[in-house]
């Protein structure tokens, strides 16, 4: 009898526990969404990518870069015609106020995607600043900046315009950098840009200390975070070690590659059918090296981190950024990433940029059609 | 979204604790009442078989100790009120073996025992029949200053067995053995104490031949003779458990005599009126038993409970596992467990604790100002002690499911080593049961879903009622495991394969005596490991500590008025240190932007850590309200290559005595603490550091109100100076120095309702500012964990049939915040890096409140009690926020509330 009661109380107890747990359970919360990363509706640098991602001592660095504005995609010209591989056009630079001298090195070639003028000015030669930080270099700027006005050959090399740069490693960037114990000897370049729908202007440095301002050349607004990037790239330099860029093999969309001038079509979104696609840019598993300065526990170097960031136009990803090779557990074959189509028809552009964890940068571009 | 993972890392300090002691203040033996007609009563143990009556046991309580002086005028001891008779074992019996038992009684507040520990032993069973009768015994507690307070006494259980009276001429009871008998002697045994009856005492009568005749009360405690001749009879009065009493009587043949004679219960040999004794510190705050695992709003787990002292400010986000004591990073507060340090408190950054609330004896916070006894840290100490055992002699047991884990607990007698008692536990945490799919879903490759596990195992013994021998193992282990093949959208290199694991485990042994009243020693000593595995992508940090520590304290009574401790405090340990990570900035210095393509600084050594340290502190009592406690404590860091030297001083002014008491107190104290590793090796730090140093100064009053409630009022401040700073060097690391400095003052004020059978609860708030300078040329500015406001409000209580429920209430200020102001592209990690105001901690998230219930119900069963729980934090949802979350370009925000509502529902079954 005692059992039976004690019996009945359990599952009384039971089921109290089970509907008070259910009841407390069924509150969660939920926090807001932004415009993912991969989606291009602004102007957009995506890349920088060096020809040499840790040079020498004394070598010449060309870096060019790959942007896109997503406020005034491409014309259908340029797709008819196919994008630039190679020599992109070199914007109208102009000479602001600052006395900037007109073009770059436009020597080999970045995507050029705007259908409006957009003005890249890059500066370049920060070395070794003060806690290998970005903002130590803005001190070390300002005094070659200051130096260079009386000089226009140094000028010149200080500062360029366009989607490419060339930058000259000075030749005791490593002997000169002192090294903690525990680091490898190197040295470290800055190479700062701003990409502007409009003019760059020197300005009064604002709340986040930049002392350069994007202005509509029309109205002499401020241009915002939409129409302006600042930038830099960063490039290593190491005694005896090297990095290649990754390797891109081809550009597959549901398993099948197609080619730069292919345009594939696929149905769009609708309520009743809203379908996906794979999409991925295929790394080369040979391109993925050891990284010398990454050693395990063991003291063996361990693979270079690499991974793709995926960017469209339009539609949503899956996945924005897909791991090609860790350190640890090494090459990742599945580095592809899902598509939904967006509701409306027009030309979808996709990138797939793939990166080294030591500043190494390839990428594709395709476009295919949403019909 | 921003990168604080990195930021939040924090390498373990070489640091370990004094653990607190709560000495038992002795007051002298009992003083054995004596009842008018027991005068010539035998004090001695009564050895002797009882001749006549019947073959029962007779339980002779025993000897009356020598009473040492009293502390105190206004001590009371505690005084029986109901006893338990013990059945004589029938081994023993048989055997015709006699003995006796001394126990130690652990009685409470309420006069319950609460403990019962054999300190003399006497085998055959009686030890086990002893201590189940005296677990039911009930007392008039203690009393000090009319308050009541626990205790712990002697008891001494004497079995003695009967003769087989020769000739009873009387039946049992009393009754009539004849026609016409006269009941010529009879009466009543009754207890000194509260007039009731004695049932089955024995009674026996001697006459001048030296023939006895034995009688037998009844319930009432009724006896009598009948028919005895004229004459002078000794008359012995025996009950188990009560001072016999032995009185001589002239009867007459024809003349009915009546008596009443009065029993004291007087087995108690000792007592030790366990009252509080003022504390070294000026602040100690003793979160009690009934308190502990029913706070609301920390889901039974008791060391969660101190978040909600005066002091204490809530850890960002409400669930980061960290205590930030008067304004001080979290470094600065140490947690040690058994007044052993441990590396880390809590499960998975505040889940839960490493140690069931099940297995503590109390939590001792000093929220500053505390005794040299504790250093290495400038912040507050945390001190969790293990209670002993059950000793009842049976076993029990405890198993609890929640949502989260679950565990189990057994204790009892150690099986085969007469004297000792053990208690064993272990947790495992379940949820990986269903965040594994989870994860799965959202696309990772979980190798090793989270989960955590914590044991714990000691043994005791107690080789006389003043001391106490412990050794034991108690360890906690928390790992996770996973690969995603997504990257990280902000820093692509903290992506891939995920590991997190934390290990420690200590071996200990403790040896507490108090070898006279005025003499006493406290040591523990533990070996120990450390491990702390993380790793993401590239970059690893793999640290093994195996800690050697003892910490030993000998306290000498010289005097009324003086009392001196003098310890060591010793800390060894051998390191391995396997690291690849960048140099990482800490809050307040600007953002660095994304890691993903930056060489990351390789370091492997092993080394050793040496901390010796050694105290002295004097309680002195110049005169009976005043107490002063000078103290010094020298440290000492192979490290740094450095002593500490850090005087000390607190004292406490007794403003009226009795009730209410008004007592002020105050202190002055340096305190120091060490650079951490990471900050004094290279190739993270800086070799030649010297130690953060804090001068605190404290000023209160503590009033009683009613006896139930207790008011606090402190106000305290902290001098910071050579606080280990740094900026950033030609290497692309850190040069560290001393040059940092600071300020926090407030004030703290607690209202508390100390625990009754009903309710407890306490009001605490705290009034605020903590100020940090990174140079002599810096500005000051706000610590990240400032606070200004913190305001607790919580109770609980006991509704009847089982129930109780409890609440708790906060209102906290906002911590501050940098805020971004804009952001720069990266374009060698294809990321954006924000960036921050150089105002650093300029703004301030909004006030907080969250409200917390809590529900408990117990069920008693035949044998065993079942209790449920359902805590529920954040009842109402508050979304105050917490922080900001951003997109890609940080160009877009949303701020990002704390906790949603968390319940937490537990079952429990222990017998």
């Amino acid at each position: 009898m005692n059992r039976r009661r004690t019996l009945n109380k359990l599952v009384r107890i039971g089921l109290g526990l089970v509907v008070a747990t259910g009841l407390v359970a069924s509150v969660v919360g939920c926090g807001d969404s932004f415009d993912p990363k991969s989606k291009m509706q602004t102007l957009r640098v995506l890349a920088v990518r060096a020809d040499n991602p840790y040079p020498k001592p004394g070598d010449t660095v060309h870096l060019d870069m790959l942007w896109f504005d997503g406020k005034a995609p491409p014309t259908g010209d340029l797709l008819d015609g196919g994008l630039p591989e190679g020599g992109p056009p070199v914007p109208e630079g102009g000479t602001p106020d600052g006395g900037l001298p007109e073009g770059g090195p436009p020597v080999g070639g970045p995507g050029y995607f705007s259908s409006r003028q957009v003005q890249i000015v890059w500066i370049g030669g920060c070395f070794n600043p003060l806690g290998n930080q970005y903002y130590g270099c803005y001190s070390q700027l300002a005094e070659s900046l200051g130096a260079a006005q009386e000089d226009p050959a140094s000028f010149a090399k200080l500062v360029g315009l366009g989607s490419s740069f060339n930058l000259e490693i000075p030749a005791d960037i490593i002997s000169g950098h002192p090294a903690a114990e525990g680091q490898t000897p190197n040295g470290l370049a800055f190479v700062f840009f701003a990409v502007c729908a409009g003019e760059v202007r020197p300005a009064e440095p604002g709340p986040d200390g930049l002392p350069l301002g994007c202005f509509d050349p029309e109205t002499d607004a401020r241009l915002g975070a939409d129409d302006f990037v600042p930038g830099y790239a960063s490039l290593y330099s190491f005694d005896g070690i090297r990095n290649t860029n990754p390797v891109l093999t081809a550009f597959k969309v549901n398993g099948v590659e197609i080619a730069e001038t292919e345009h594939p079509s696929f149905p769009r979104c609708t309520s009743a059918n809203c379908s996906e696609i794979d999409i991925q840019a295929v790394v080369d598993p040979a391109s993925v090296e050891p990284n010398p300065l990454s050693p395990d526990k063991n003291g063996n170097p361990q693979g270079e981190m690499m991974w793709v960031d995926y960017y469209t136009t339009d539609g949503k990803l899956k996945s924005e950024s897909r791991l090609v090779n860790d350190a640890t557990t090494g090459f990742n074959a599945d580095h592809g990433t899902k598509l939904t189509m967006p509701a409306e028809a027009q030309d979808l552009h996709l990138f797939g940029i793939a990166h080294d964890s030591r500043g190494g940068v390839q990428w594709m571009h395709r476009v295919i059609r949403v019909e | 979204m921003r990168v604080a993972l990195f930021r939040s890392l924090s390498l373990p300090r070489f640091s370990v604790l004094r653990h607190g002691t709560l000495a038992a203040f002795a007051l002298g033996l009992l003083a054995f009442p004596r009842e008018a007609r027991a005068e010539g009563a035998n004090d001695s143990p009564s050895t002797g078989a009882v001749p006549g009556g019947s073959s029962g046991a007779a339980i002779v309580p025993g000897q009356r100790q020598p009473q040492p002086p009293a502390a105190k005028p206004s001590v009371k001891p505690p005084q029986l009120k109901q006893f338990v008779s013990a059945p004589y074992p029938q081994e023993a019996k048989d055997k015709g073996i006699e003995g006796n038992v001394v126990l130690q009684l652990d009685i409470d507040a309420d006069g319950k025992v609460a403990n019962v520990v054999v300190v003399n032993p006497a085998g055959n069973g009686m030890d086990e029949a002893a201590t189940t009768a005296a677990r039911q015994f009930v007392f008039e507690p203690a009393l000090r200053d009319g308050k009541p307070v626990p205790a712990r006494i002697l008891y001494r259980y004497n079995f003695t067995l009967q003769a087989k009276a020769p000739e009873p001429n009387a039946p049992a009871g009393g009754q009539p053995a004849a026609a016409g008998p006269i009941k010529n002697l009879s009466g009543a045994v009754k207890t000194t104490v509260g007039e009731a009856p004695i049932a089955n005492a024995t009674i026996t009568v001697r006459d001048a031949a030296g023939v006895e005749r034995v009688a037998t009360a009844t319930e009432e405690g009724a006896w009598a003779f009948v028919d005895l001749p004229s004459g002078k009879y000794t008359v012995r009065i025996q009950a188990p458990g009560y001072m016999p009493l032995e009185v001589e009587e002239s009867i007459t043949k024809t003349d009915i005599f009546e008596a009443v004679y009065r029993l004291s219960a007087e087995g108690i040999v000792e007592v030790v009126v366990r009252g509080k004794r003022p504390p070294r510190e000026v602040t100690k705050r003793t979160i009690e038993q009934r308190e502990i695992d029913r706070i609301p709003g920390t889901g039974g787990d008791a060391i969660r409970s101190v978040e909600n002292m005066p002091g204490v400010a809530r850890p960002p986000g409400g669930f980061a596992g960290i205590l930030i004591v008067r304004g001080s990073s979290p470094q600065d507060t140490a947690i040690s467990i058994e007044g052993i340090e441990v590396p880390l408190v809590y499960h998975f950054g505040g889940l839960s604790s490493v140690v069931p609330t099940e297995l503590l004896s109390k939590i001792d916070f000093y929220p500053g100002n505390f005794s040299t006894q504790y250093g290495r840290v400038m912040g507050g100490i945390v001190d969790v002690g293990l209670r002993a055992p059950k000793n009842d002699g049976k076993y029990h047991g405890m198993g609890q499911i929640d949502l989260i884990d679950m565990r189990v607990l057994a204790e009892g007698p150690l099986p085969f080593v007469k004297g000792w008692t053990f208690a064993i536990g272990g947790r495992r945490s379940w949820f990986d049961a269903w965040l594994k799919p989870v994860l799965t879903q959202a696309g990772a490759s979980v190798t090793a879903a989270p989960v955590y596990y914590d044991w714990q195992m000691y043994a005791q013994t107690e080789p006389s009622a003043r001391s106490m021998f412990r050794v034991g193992f108690f360890g906690a282990d928390d790992r996770l495991s996973l690969l995603s093949k997504d990257a990280s959208g902000q820093d692509a290199v903290l992506a891939g394969n995920l590991r997190f694991n934390t290990t420690f485990w200590r071996l200990f042994a403790r040896y507490d005596n108090d070898f006279t009243d005025n003499l006493s020693l406290h040591s523990v000593t533990s070996y120990g490991e450390n491990k702390i595995g993380f790793g993401v992508g590239q970059l690893h940090l793999d640290i093994a500590v195996h800690p050697i520590q003892n910490r030993t304290e000998l306290s000498y009574r010289m005097g009324k008025g003086a009392t001196a401790h003098a310890g060591i405090d010793m800390f060894y340990a051998s390191t391995d240190i396997s690291i690849l990570a960048p140099p990482i900035p800490r809050e307040g210095e600007p953002a660095p932007g994304p890691y993903a393509t930056r060489p990351p600084l390789a370091f492997d050594s092993t080394t050793t850590a040496y901390r010796p340290a050694a105290y002295m502190e004097m309680e002195l009592t110049p005169y009976r309200r005043v107490k002063l406690v000078p103290g010094v404590r020298a440290d000492y860091a192979k490290d740094t290559k450095r002593w500490d030297v850090s005087p000390r001083f607190n004292a406490r002014f007794v403003l009226s005595e009795g009730f209410p008491q008004t007592t002020l107190k105050g202190g002055i104290g340096v305190f120091t603490r060490p650079p951490e590793f990471q900050e004094s090796y290279r190739p993270f730090g800086t070799p030649g550091l010297r130690s953060n140093r804090s001068i605190h100064y404290a000023l209160g009053v503590e009033q009683e109100i009613t006896k139930q409630i207790d008011l606090s009022v402190e106000g305290f401040y902290k001098a910071l100076d050579m606080l280990v700073a740094r900026s950033p060097d030609a290497t692309g690391s850190y040069t560290y120095n001393n040059l940092g400095s600071g300020y926090v003052v407030g004030s703290e004020f607690l209202l508390r309702f100390k625990p009754s059978d009903r309710f407890f609860g306490w009001i605490a708030y705290t009034l605020s500012r903590s100020m940090l300078r990174q140079g002599p040329n810096e500005d000051l500015k706000l610590f990240n964990f400032d606070q200004t406001h913190i305001l607790t409000a919580l109770g609980s209580y006991r509704l009847g049939r089982g129930w109780e429920f409890g609440a708790r209430f906060r209102v906290i200020s906002g911590n501050p915040y940098t805020p971004v102001v804009g952001s720069i592209y990266d374009a060698s990690a294809g990321t954006y890096g924000a960036i921050e105001s150089r105002n650093t901690f300029s703004a301030r998230f909004p006030l907080y409140t969250q409200l917390d219930l809590r529900v408990d119900k117990g069920w008693q069963f035949d044998g065993w009690r079942m209790s449920t729980y359902l805590d529920v934090q954040n009842v109402y949802y508050s979304q105050a926020v917490q922080g900001f979350e951003y997109n890609y370009n940080f160009t877009q925000s949303s701020p990002v509330s704390g906790l949603p509502i968390i319940p937490s529902i537990g079952v429990r079954g222990q017998f």
